[in-house]
């Protein structure tokens, strides 16, 4: 089912829209979460924090009115901002999570940073297979090891591709200005 | 540069992060989670959700555990507990089914069945089977509601379950006033049931890591369940000895690691560093065992994963057996990734 499909079925029958969205999406999120959380935090905390995604995600979903274009995108950045607030709980041991970050959530969801974007389109310069690595290793926070057993390839290979990968960003970035 | 991509992408929108949509599906595709790990996510939003379920995740729970409350049926008949009960298996053939035949018996004489019962006017909880091999303890339970009270904590306004879960807790019999000893992943209630009404058992199933545990001592497990300001779970308590009521054998890596094989389970832990980071739990890692009569048996897949446990170093797996098995029968186990590289061979242990 692709996202549209799975945003329709959730609006219209949200037990079964959201069962269907955690199956197609609990093995990223999780992938998130271990990246984030995999060093301090027990798996029944992260299959915890997993759950409030998804919980914080649906909640998003009705203020937008089941309107989100992309579940991977979005889902993603709320995980990113969900780990952070279960490492600060593992740590400083905050009995809850507030669900007000639904708000945050939402009302952050269509800032653009032009700069931001001029990074974007860079990295999408640069290649499916070293988009791929960058936004495995910047944006989900994989290891290069993790990486390379995810996409089949060489550790050695990811990394050399991550350093090339970094120069050629910058020689464009330079010759934008 | 680095540190530009780091803080970009930790601050990104939504609608920025709809630029690498295509990217990002595909990871999401080629990203795998296990069944077991898909079942408690899923449940746990649910519940925190509010969203009714219909139990057909009960109904289509493992057999496995279905087995087990069959084979306690089975075993306390003799005492009129079954009848009394009102479990709803009769026979052994689901036990030995699962395990292989003749299995309801060994597990009987092997000292798996608890039988233990307490009750007050709202619910009976019986004990049915524990099992123990130094790593965790399951407690297999009935949970049964006797009122109307009972019946309304635990369903739904529909009259699903999950209405409510007791609060489980164990602590040692000779000191309550000690604290309490961890329910490993929570404990869990599945319904086999069309509907719930008084006299429904309901399984309950409970587990207990060991690591902290003194296990020569008495455990009392204590239940409570609130409803309307009043204890609905009052004076039911069960005690029982873990006292490790099943065999083991116990083998060990090069590198110090232990593997443990009971007549129905096999516990070990991995290094994180070997396990595939996608599903820890692993449909991807397979076994070999080799016997002290020489015989070596094919590889195969590892399932029945009973429970994974990460502490950050390490994975600690519980799988149950296929069969009921000898432990003393075997003197190497072998466990190997997806393309037949051995991750950790485990040979017995001269200190057993």
């Amino acid at each position: 089912m692709q996202d549209e499909d799975l945003m329709r079925l959730l609006a219209k029958d949200e037990e079964n829209g959201l069962e269907a969205i955690i199956d197609r999406y609990s093995a990223f999120v999780m992938k998130i979460i271990y990246s984030k959380l995999g060093d301090c935090c027990s798996r029944e905390d992260m299959e915890e924090t997993a759950s409030d995604i998804f919980l914080l995600f649906l909640k998003s979903a009705r203020i937008r009115n089941y309107e989100i274009k992309s579940i991977s995108a979005f889902i993603s950045v709320i995980a990113k901002r969900q780990c952070v607030n279960a490492f600060r709980k593992s740590i400083s041991h905050e009995q809850t999570v507030s669900y007000d970050e639904v708000e945050n959530v939402v009302s952050d969801a269509e800032q653009i940073d032009f700069e931001r974007m001029r990074l974007l389109n860079a990295i999408k310069q640069l290649g499916e297979t070293d988009e791929e690595i960058f936004v495995r290793k910047y944006y989900l926070g994989q290891k290069s090891r993790e990486i390379a057993k995810d996409m089949g390839l060489k550790t050695n290979t990811v990394d050399k591709r991550i350093s090339r990968g970094l120069k050629k960003l910058k020689t464009m970035l330079e010759e934008d200005l | 540069m680095e540190e530009k991509l780091y803080e970009a992408f930790e601050q990104m929108s939504e609608r920025e992060a709809e630029q690498l949509n295509q990217t990002l599906e595909g990871i999401a595709d080629g990203s795998k989670a296990s069944h077991s790990t898909r079942s408690r996510i899923r449940q746990l939003t649910m519940k925190k959700a509010g969203i009714h379920t219909n139990n057909r995740y009960a109904k289509a729970h493992s057999r496995r555990l279905v087995a087990t409350v069959a084979a306690a049926a089975l075993l306390i008949v003799g005492g009129g507990g079954a009848a009394a009960a009102g479990i709803i298996f009769t026979n052994r053939e689901s036990i030995d089914t699962e395990f292989g035949d003749g299995a309801a018996q060994v597990l009987e004489e092997k000292g798996a069945v608890a039988n233990i019962m307490s009750e007050n006017e709202h619910f009976r909880v019986t004990a049915d089977m524990i099992t123990s091999d130094g790593v965790q303890s399951e407690l297999f339970c009935t949970l049964i509601p006797l009122d109307e009270k009972a019946v309304s904590y635990i369903t739904n306004e529909s009259g699903d379950l999950l209405g409510g879960m007791p609060d489980l807790s164990v602590c040692y019999a000779d000191d309550e006033d000690s604290q309490p000893i961890p329910i490993g992943g929570g404990a869990n209630l599945q319904n086999y049931n069309e509907t719930i009404e008084i006299g429904t058992p309901i399984v309950l199933r409970a587990d207990i890591p060991l690591d902290e545990v003194d296990s020569s001592r008495k455990l009392k497990l204590c239940l409570s369940a609130m409803l309307d300001d009043e204890e609905l779970m009052d004076g039911i308590e069960i005690e029982f000895n873990l006292n490790e009521s099943l065999q083991e054998a116990v083998f060990e890596s090069e590198d110090g690691s232990l593997l443990k094989l009971t007549p129905v389970t096999m516990s070990f832990s991995l290094d994180k560093q070997d396990v595939q980071i996608d599903h820890p739990e692993s449909e991807s890692l397979r076994v070999s065992y080799e016997k002290s009569d020489g015989s070596v048996t094919e590889e195969e897949l590892l399932t029945n994963i009973i429970s994974v446990d990460y502490d950050g170093e390490s994975y600690t797996y519980v799988v149950k057996m296929e069969s009921v098995i000898e432990p003393d029968d075997y003197t190497t186990v072998i466990i190997t990734d997806i393309s037949g590289n051995v991750i950790a061979k485990y040979s017995l242990s001269e200190n057993a």
